[in-house]
């Protein structure tokens, strides 16, 4: 998943929170969310995902407290994720 | 393809400006609800009304549809409800109510007014009242802000509620009587459609129908709406085609 984010600061810890206080420890068992790319400058990120519990962390973004971040797009490929994020990053930002 | 519209029908009028437009349609969205609560608009009715017209304009201005939005979401007397509907139901595109007591749930499921039933976890809705939203087409809806602002038990007495009330309108075929906002409050609320539908499919919808929820009913609610507010439904059931020039 290729994310804009809102905040950055912790945002690993705050998007295995988010999955945990949704979907409890299974849950988080089942996503395995995992940073794999911060771009702080232009505010993008590349979030691993298994695929059977991407919609598991969508529903947990969308049920936390905090805006954390927004989902862009969703690729099977890193490759073509970092691609993207540096596409983006060449836009800008609202 | 063509290219979903997403509308987000619940965000507060008072939260919403220029960046909160901007921003919304960054995020996906083509429309927006812009609700004003029967609170403000009993203390300060003109401001209200003219409130809801200047971020119509804005939102034309900004490529965003902005629908006007009443929400009764004060436990009030019925007859009072009738007053407010009488007075404001030509004014407003869409009437939502957030019934607090059984009586006004049974009430809000009868009357013709009233387009949306928002509900929340303590609302009871029984088989007359399904029945009842089929036969007048209403809208039930769920926001998402019930689920942000919980604690951890909180959430999940939300999502026991929310399944429950999926899982009766799906064995009533009734999956585009649904409604899925945001009920926003505050731009923090705000969240991307597709975050939202992942909501609804892990709720047990399925996707394609979850992205309905958020695109195809809500626009359907907004025209009809409109189309009555202009006079081209004489009667349930009729509508006056214009002709082409």
């Amino acid at each position: 998943m290729v994310l804009r984010i809102q905040d950055a600061s912790s945002l690993a810890s705050e998007i295995n929170n988010s999955v945990l206080e949704l979907w409890g420890v299974k849950g988080l068992a089942e996503a395995m969310p995992e940073v794999v790319h911060l771009d702080l400058v232009n505010s993008v990120a590349i979030l691993r995902v298994k695929r059977e519990g991407i919609h598991l962390v969508k529903a947990a973004l969308a049920a936390y407290r905090k805006q954390l971040a927004v989902t862009l797009k969703v690729t099977g490929s890193y490759k073509r994720a970092l691609k993207l994020a540096e596409n983006i990053s060449k836009k800008p930002s609202f | 393809m063509k290219k979903r519209r997403f509308y987000d029908l619940f965000v507060s009028a008072d939260c919403i400006t220029d960046g909160v437009l901007n921003y919304l349609k960054e995020i996906g969205f083509s429309g927006v609800g812009a609700v004003v609560s029967i609170g403000r608009l009993s203390s300060s009715p003109v401001h209200s009304m003219e409130l809801i017209e200047s971020l119509r304009q804005r939102g034309l201005e900004l490529g965003m549809d902005v629908a006007s939005r009443l929400a009764i979401d004060r436990p009030l007397d019925e007859n009072l409800i009738k007053k407010i509907l009488r007075k404001y139901r030509k004014k407003f595109e869409i009437i939502s109510i957030q019934p607090l007591r059984r009586g006004i749930t049974a009430f809000a499921c009868r009357d013709t007014r009233i387009d949306i039933l928002t509900l929340s976890p303590g609302t009871k809705i029984f088989r007359g009242d399904i029945d009842y939203i089929k036969m007048y087409d209403k809208r039930v809806e769920i926001t998402l802000r019930l689920l942000q602002q919980a604690d951890i038990y909180g959430k999940a007495k939300v999502l026991a509620y929310y399944q429950g009330i999926l899982r009766k309108l799906c064995k009533k075929k009734m999956s585009a009587a649904l409604l899925f906002s945001s009920g926003a409050q505050d731009r923090r609320d705000l969240r991307d459609p597709r975050m939202m539908a992942s909501m609804l499919y892990t709720l047990g919808l399925d996707y394609d129908e979850a992205l309905n929820v958020i695109s195809i009913h809500p626009a359907r609610l907004v025209n009809e709406n409109r189309d009555k507010l202009r006079g081209l439904v004489p009667a349930r059931g009729v509508k006056i085609l214009e002709e082409e020039n």
